[in-house]
Formats: structure tokens, C-alpha cells, sequence
């Protein structure tokens, strides 16, 4: 069994859940605004997390005049999104947060020094470095949100996420909304807390490495024993 | 949690969420009140459904052709001795059997066979028939009456010591009474009842001795209005002689010497009749039509006296609006009325037309006294000229030449007019409403029927708070398709709707279209369902493989969200088969004040 679902899918396991008659096109009142739920439950649950597989790595030149590369953006668009920047070949400290308290237009050189969040609707470019005229490759890690398609209710794409999960938040919020039985709601809301305090616990699975320039194989020259 | 922050607070309440079921429909159809004050029992539209003893609001019975007398339109039909008599424009009569085979009863050569050979029956637009001594009388107005025997012998009614016919009148309608055949309608004399001797039918005053036949001319005793005889009624002992305004209730059998004295002395005014062949007589009630709608007599407690009563006040002014649209000729020969014994019914039907008549509407009447049910339904979709009911209680129509049975509990037709007209593929018909025909196969023919039941603005209790339904739930029973529209805070039809236009789009010089009878409904929420006995999914026929529809008697819930302080419904469709709708459900929420 697949781990992701169709929309479709995730609609008919909410009316279920809702004890509504399932099948599509059977509830012309509940499926838009059940699909809405959904998505809302997607976007909630996509901030909670850098879910690694919603997350991809980029490498951009930076153009030496505004900041930021030149040619096309990426599907990211505000900094809320992006984990990490690294300037070149910074290896173990990413970029900080441009300080509030300091004048960046004042910060000489061509070595990129500070990250500053931009409005990256239009041009998929989520952030800034300073100084602007700063060069060279930086390298960043973002996640990425599914297109729009992924949830429309025709959508032949599996919304990316655990299905359990965005079912519970939608029967929970739909559930509550109607006012019906408030021990239901309160279940439906315990599990979805508890399904997405367990898909986070077993992103923790694989062993940390607490020091990084301790690499765990080796990739570095080493002098044998 | 982190997630406990993304949705705000709210009072915990205990089930918040309310149902109101409503299951009560004995009220019928009700065109009098205004529906933002009427009760659920009432339906303010009630087409082609009417309120079955089971209680449920069921889709009318449809109807098959039974026969074709082929030749000429039929002004009239009725049952007697297992055949239909029937009465064409032609002045033919014909016998229809069981097996719908017809029969030359009556035309010019059959007369001609007869002792003095006189002439048929020349061209006629209505015909009545009363039944006497186990004979059958069948009368047009115009010719002399003819007399039907039980061995389907036809002669004309005649004194059967001279076997002359001279002194029968021209009538146009009658009724036997007690020992008694009483013709009205003459149109020389149209106030004058003409009384047969005791215990004949053909003899009249006039005719040789022994003979104590009567004429009266009621003309001085009409209390009110027009003094032309309108039908002849009966109920239990006393004869009803009904006037355009008024009735005369008499009694027959009171003799001075020798010489028969029938007394009118009962009238009773502003209670009349427009036809003699919407007059019916069933147990404790007479029922009969006149300008104002349906009345019946009944027997009052107190004293042997009649009792006048308005039985249609509840839909009179649709009655009154079908009736004005006709002439007082039309009304006397086109309307009519037939008695369901079988359900109780008795069903009224007005032409649309003087000539041209494209529709009857009708006016179904249930009355079971024993199950306190007296309610009213419309009837739309038929255009029948004449109908009668057999001994079995089963209801034959005409329309032109061409006889139909409609269905009855026992053997139910859901379609109109099958083995007559058919459908297109998609169950769609011709714009006129007809079909096509003749059909490729009897099985599959037949019109859908439309129906329509608009039930009252309901408020659930609180007039002033809003409410938000949540969904809606239904006890149905049948297998037709079903939609259901909803509306909020009276907002029903669209008033920017001005009318119909042209077929090139163009509207009148005024701006207004022409005036539809089907409004533009402006519903808040529409949604079909499907019958609850359904099969749904793999069960259904080819075309429906997966089920078709939505079943409506599934315990699960559908969503209906809607906000209004009130709430109406409608539930309309075209079906060939059936469906009862026993009772809906609403779930809501009970919001404040404002809306």
C-alpha cells in the first residue's frame, strides 16, 4: 500500500471518519470544503517540519550586483521555508540572519556575509545575501510545496504526506465546526496530535551526528595506524 | 503541542447540533394560506403527489392504452356489465371488453335495424349515461335518449306498452331515484324535470296509461340565479336537482290519489353545479362543482335536513381559476369528474380550453372519513375528455379516440400513456410534452411523470434565530430519482425573472417575456437523490452500473449547508417509476438572532 493518497482518496477516509455516505461525487456540499480542510491540514503540518522528502537542496551563483543569482527562481517563496545558506565553500556555518541593528549597506566586500528574507511570490527568490555585491556559488536547503494540482480533488498526484494524519485534522476540523459530538472531536483531535508527534519521533530514527567535522566514514585523508 | 495554537478555543458544548423530522403530510395541498404561516402537514405545491393511506407522499399512478375505437373522438365512456360503453363525437356508440376489443354498439345501420327504422344519432359533443332498472340510458341532449339492455341490446328508450318514444324527452342527463328515472336537460325546457312513471324507465307524462309519469318546471322554486338544470344528483333519499347558484334538495314518491307529487321544498342557495358529469354520490357524501369549487351535502345531526359544505376551500382558488378560463358551454359538456373507490378519491378535471384543449388539469380529492384523511392533490400531464370507473374500482380515460387504464395499487403503472407514446434515449420528450409514437416496444414505453411538492417555509420552532442546517436525511421508499432544492428567508423564485422570451430571444415591447407557469426558482442548495429501494451500486440496470444516484434511505448522513432564519424545501423530478417519500430530516445548528 502506497504511503501518499489521492485527494480522492483522503475525501472518501474524511467522510467515512464523518460517518457521511462516501464516493465521489455523492456529497455535493461536503467535498469542496473537506478538500479545503485537507490542504489547510497539508500546509499546517509542511511548516511543523523540514520533512526531508518535501525538502531539496539548491546551488545558485549570486549575479554580484542585487544580492541574489540571476536566472530562474525556485518554488520557494519566503524565507520561512529555507533551512540553511551557505556562502562558497562554507562547509560547516551557514549564512545568519541579517542583524536588525546594522546598516548592510555599509557591509564592504564581495564575500557573502548575512541572509535577508525577501518577498519571493513572483520571483521564487526567497531571500537576499549582503552584502549585494557578494559572488560567488552559494548552496541552500529548502522545502518545497507540492503544486497546486497535487490538491485538486481530480488530481491524479498523491498529496505527499502521511494520509492518517491530514484525515484526522480534517474530520477533527469539520467535526467541529458541526457541533456534533464533542467527544469525537476532541478524539479526532488527539490523534491527529498523536500521529503527527509520531511521524516527527521517527524522523529522529537515524543516528545524529553531534559533531560533523567528525565524519562517520571516511572522506577525509587520515593517518593510519 | 505546537498544534494546540492554530485553532482557537471554543466553549465545549454538548451535542449543539439538533434534528427536526418532519412526517406529517395529511394536510394536502393548500393554496389559501400564506405558506410563511402554515403548517408542514400543508404542501403548498402538490403536483402529480398526493398524500397515500400509508401516509407517505407517493407519485401519482400513470396510465396504459387499453383501447382504440379508431374512428372518432369519444365525448364520453362508462362501465356497465363488464364492457365499457362508449360515446363518439360521431354519434356511435361502441362496447369495449376486458380484452380491449371493440364493438359496433350503435350507429346508422343498427338503428335502421330497429322496428321503424329511425335515424341514428347525428353529431354530439356530449353524451352522459345513467343507469336504471339494469339497463343502461345513454343521453346527449340533442337526439332521443337510447336504452341499452343487459345483453348489450340497444334500442331507444321507449314506453314498452307501445314501444313509442314520443314522449321521451330530449334530455340531457338524468338519474334514477328510488322507483323513479328523472331526466333534466331538455333544451326546451331546461328547468323541467321530467319524472318517469313508477318503476319504469320510458315512460313519461303523456304516454298511454297506467302512467303517472310528472313533469315539474322548477323555474319558480330557484331561489337564486340562472333556472337552466345543471345535474341531477342523489343522496340517500332525496334527489338533488342542481342550478348554476343554487340546488333544490326533493323527494319523490308522494302521491295525491292517484297522481305523483314530487316536493322541492328544500333550497339551498349559492351551492350549485356547472356540470352534471362532476356530480358523484359515495356513501355519506355527494360531491359536486360549481363556480366557486367543490361542495357536498351532508346529513345534518340535528334533523333530516342537508347540510351544505365547502369541501375545496383549501384549493378553491386554482379551481376557480381553471373554471373562468371556459365558457358556460364548455363547462357543462368538458368537465368532469370521476369517484377512485379504490383510494377514496374523487378527481376533478377542467379543460385548459374551450376548443383547443391541450391539458385537464385535475383536482384529486381523498376523503376517507374512516381515517379522518381529507386532503387535496393537482393533477397535471392527462388531457382527458371523459373517464368512468368499473366494478372493480378500476379508472378508465379518454382522449380522442384512444381508451387508457390508469394503475391502481394492485397493478401500478408509473408512466403516462404506455403502449402509446415513448421517450427519447436521455427519458426526454417532444416540447409540446407528447412522445413519440407508435412505440417500438410496449414494455419500455411511456411518459415520465412530472412531479412537484413544495412543502411551507418552516421556521423549526425558533422564527426569529438563524439556522444553519448541517445535513439532511430521508425515509424514502421507490426506486425514481428525486431532487431536492432548498431555500433560505424567502427567497424562492428570482424576481429579475421577467419572463419567457421569444425563440429568437426577444422579449415584448414592455420588456416582459411571456408569464411561465414554472417560475425561476432560486434554491439555496439542489442535490438528487435516488429512491430508497434502489439497488445502488452493481445492482442497478445498464446505464446505471454504479449506482446512478444518491440512495436516500441510507442511514449515513449528507451534508447540507445552508444559513436562514427559514428554511423550504422542494422535491421535484420526471420519473417512470415510483417513489414515496415518508419523512425528511434536517440536522442544524441554532445560530443568533442575526443573520
Amino acid at each position: 500500500m502506497a504511503e501518499f493518497k489521492l485527494m480522492s482518496d483522503l475525501v472518501t477516509d474524511v467522510q467515512r471518519e464523518l460517518s457521511q455516505v462516501p464516493g465521489i461525487g455523492t456529497q455535493a456540499y461536503s467535498e469542496d470544503y473537506i478538500v479545503q480542510l485537507l490542504t489547510a491540514g497539508f500546509k499546517v503540518v509542511f511548516r511543523e517540519e523540514f520533512w526531508p522528502h518535501l525538502s531539496e537542496w539548491f546551488q545558485k551563483t549570486l549575479d554580484g550586483s542585487t544580492g541574489q543569482w540571476s536566472g530562474a527562481g525556485v518554488d520557494v517563496y519566503v524565507l520561512q521555508d529555507v533551512r540553511c545558506v551557505y556562502g562558497p565553500k562554507d562547509r560547516y556555518r551557514p549564512l545568519p540572519h541579517l542583524p536588525r541593528h546594522i546598516n548592510p549597506y555599509e557591509i564592504a566586500g564581495t564575500t557573502p556575509r548575512y541572509v535577508e528574507g525577501r518577498n519571493g511570490a513572483s520571483t521564487g527568490k526567497p531571500f537576499r545575501i549582503w552584502p549585494l555585491a557578494a559572488t560567488g556559488t552559494i548552496t541552500f536547503q529548502a522545502r518545497v510545496m507540492p503544486d497546486d494540482e497535487v490538491f485538486l480533488s481530480s488530481s491524479s498526484d498523491e498529496v505527499p504526506f502521511d494520509d492518517l494524519t491530514l484525515v484526522y485534522y480534517a474530520a477533527w476540523q469539520y467535526i467541529e465546526n458541526d457541533g456534533s459530538n464533542p467527544g469525537q472531536a476532541e478524539k479526532l483531535k488527539n490523534m491527529f496530535e498523536a500521529r503527527l508527534a509520531q511521524e516527527k519521533k521517527n524522523l529522529a530514527n537515524l543516528p545524529i551526528d553531534l559533531d560533523p567535522r567528525m565524519a562517520q566514514s571516511n572522506s577525509e585523508w587520515v593517518e593510519l595506524p | 503541542m505546537g498544534m494546540n495554537r492554530l485553532v482557537k478555543p471554543i466553549r465545549r458544548h454538548t451535542n449543539a447540533i439538533k434534528t427536526a423530522t418532519t412526517r406529517e403530510f395529511d394536510g394536502g395541498w393548500n393554496v389559501i394560506d400564506n405558506d410563511l404561516n402554515l403548517d408542514t402537514r400543508f404542501a403548498k405545491t402538490l403536483k402529480n403527489m398526493y398524500r397515500g393511506q400509508d401516509g407517505a407522499i407517493r407519485v401519482r399512478q400513470g396510465n396504459r392504452l387499453f383501447a382504440d375505437v379508431g374512428e372518432s373522438t369519444i365525448v364520453n365512456v362508462e362501465y356497465f356489465i363488464a364492457v365499457l360503453v362508449v360515446a363518439c363525437e360521431n354519434g356511435k356508440l361502441f362496447t369495449v371488453n376486458g380484452l380491449g376489443e371493440v364493438t359496433l354498439l350503435f350507429d346508422s345501420a343498427v338503428a335502421a335495424s330497429l322496428p321503424g327504422r329511425p335515424a341514428a344519432w347525428g353529431t354530439t359533443v356530449f353524451a352522459s349515461f345513467v343507469a336504471s332498472k339494469g339497463h343502461l340510458i345513454v343521453l346527449n341532449g340533442i337526439d332521443k335518449p337510447l336504452d341499452i339492455s343487459p345483453s348489450l341490446s340497444i334500442s331507444y328508450l321507449a314506453d314498452p306498452a307501445t314501444g313509442s318514444n314520443a314522449f321521451v324527452p330530449r334530455a340531457k342527463y338524468g338519474r334514477q331515484h328510488g322507483d323513479y328515472l328523472v331526466l333534466a336537460g331538455d333544451p326546451l325546457a331546461p328547468s323541467t324535470v321530467y319524472i318517469s312513471s313508477k318503476n319504469t324507465s320510458g315512460v313519461f307524462f303523456g304516454a298511454p296509461a297506467p302512467n303517472d309519469g310528472v313533469n315539474v318546471d322548477l323555474s319558480t322554486k330557484v331561489p337564486t340565479g340562472d333556472t337552466t338544470i345543471k345535474g341531477i344528483g342523489r343522496y340517500r333519499d332525496r334527489l338533488i336537482i342542481l342550478f348554476a347558484e343554487c340546488a333544490l334538495v326533493g323527494s319523490l314518491g308522494t302521491y295525491s290519489g292517484s297522481t305523483h307529487v314530487p316536493e322541492f321544498s328544500d333550497p339551498v342557495d349559492l351551492y350549485g353545479a356547472v356540470s352534471h358529469r362532476a356530480i358523484h354520490t359515495f356513501g355519506d357524501d355527494i360531491l359536486f362543482t360549481d363556480h366557486v369549487g367543490v361542495q357536498a351535502f351532508t346529513k345534518s345531526i340535528f334533523n333530516t335536513s342537508l347540510k351544505p359544505e365547502r369541501v375545496s376551500e383549501l384549493v378553491d382558488p386554482e379551481i376557480q381559476k381553471s373554471l373562468s378560463q371556459l365558457t358556460i358551454e364548455a363547462l357543462e359538456d368538458r368537465v368532469f369528474a370521476v369517484h377512485n373507490r379504490l383510494e377514496g378519491q374523487y378527481i376533478l378535471f377542467i379543460p385548459n380550453d374551450d376548443d383547443n384543449v391541450t391539458e385537464t388539469r385535475g383536482f384529486m380529492f381523498t376523503n376517507l372519513r374512516a381515517l379522518k384523511i381529507a386532503h387535496w392533490a393537482e393533477i397535471r400531464g392527462w388531457n382527458w375528455r371523459s373517464g368512468c370507473r368499473s366494478q372493480q374500482g378500476r379508472l378508465f380515460f379518454t382522449n380522442g379516440s384512444q381508451i387508457f387504464l390508469m394503475g391502481s395499487e394492485q397493478d401500478p403503472i408509473y408512466a403516462d400513456f404506455v403502449g402509446d407514446q415513448e421517450t427519447f434515449d436521455d427519458e426526454t420528450v417532444f416540447t409540446d410534452g407528447l412522445g413519440f409514437t407508435p412505440v417500438a416496444d410496449i414494455t419500455d414505453s411511456g411518459l415520465p411523470i412530472a412531479f412537484e411538492w413544495i412543502p411551507p417555509w418552516q421556521d423549526l420552532d425558533k422564527r426569529s434565530n438563524s439556522k444553519l442546517t448541517k445535513f439532511i436525511g430521508f425515509d424514502t421508499s421507490g426506486t425514481a430519482t428525486f431532487t431536492v432544492d432548498m431555500f433560505v428567508d424567502n427567497l424562492l423564485t428570482d424576481p429579475s425573472d421577467l419572463g419567457e422570451a421569444f425563440t429568437d430571444d426577444l422579449v415584448f415591447s414592455d420588456d416582459y417575456g411571456f408569464e411561465t407557469e414554472t417560475p425561476t426558482y432560486t434554491p439555496s442548495l439542489s442535490m438528487s437523490f435516488a429512491g430508497g429501494d434502489r439497488l445502488g451500486f452493481g445492482g442497478d440496470g445498464f446505464g446505471q452500473d454504479f449506482g446512478g444516484n444518491r440512495p436516500s434511505r441510507n442511514e449515513q448522513i449528507y451534508s447540507w449547508p445552508a444559513k436562514g432564519k427559514i428554511l423550504k424545501l422542494r422535491f421535484h423530478g420526471e420519473t417512470r417509476q415510483p417513489l414515496r417519500i415518508v419523512s425528511y430530516t434536517l440536522g442544524y445548528l441554532e445560530a443568533s438572532i442575526r443573520r
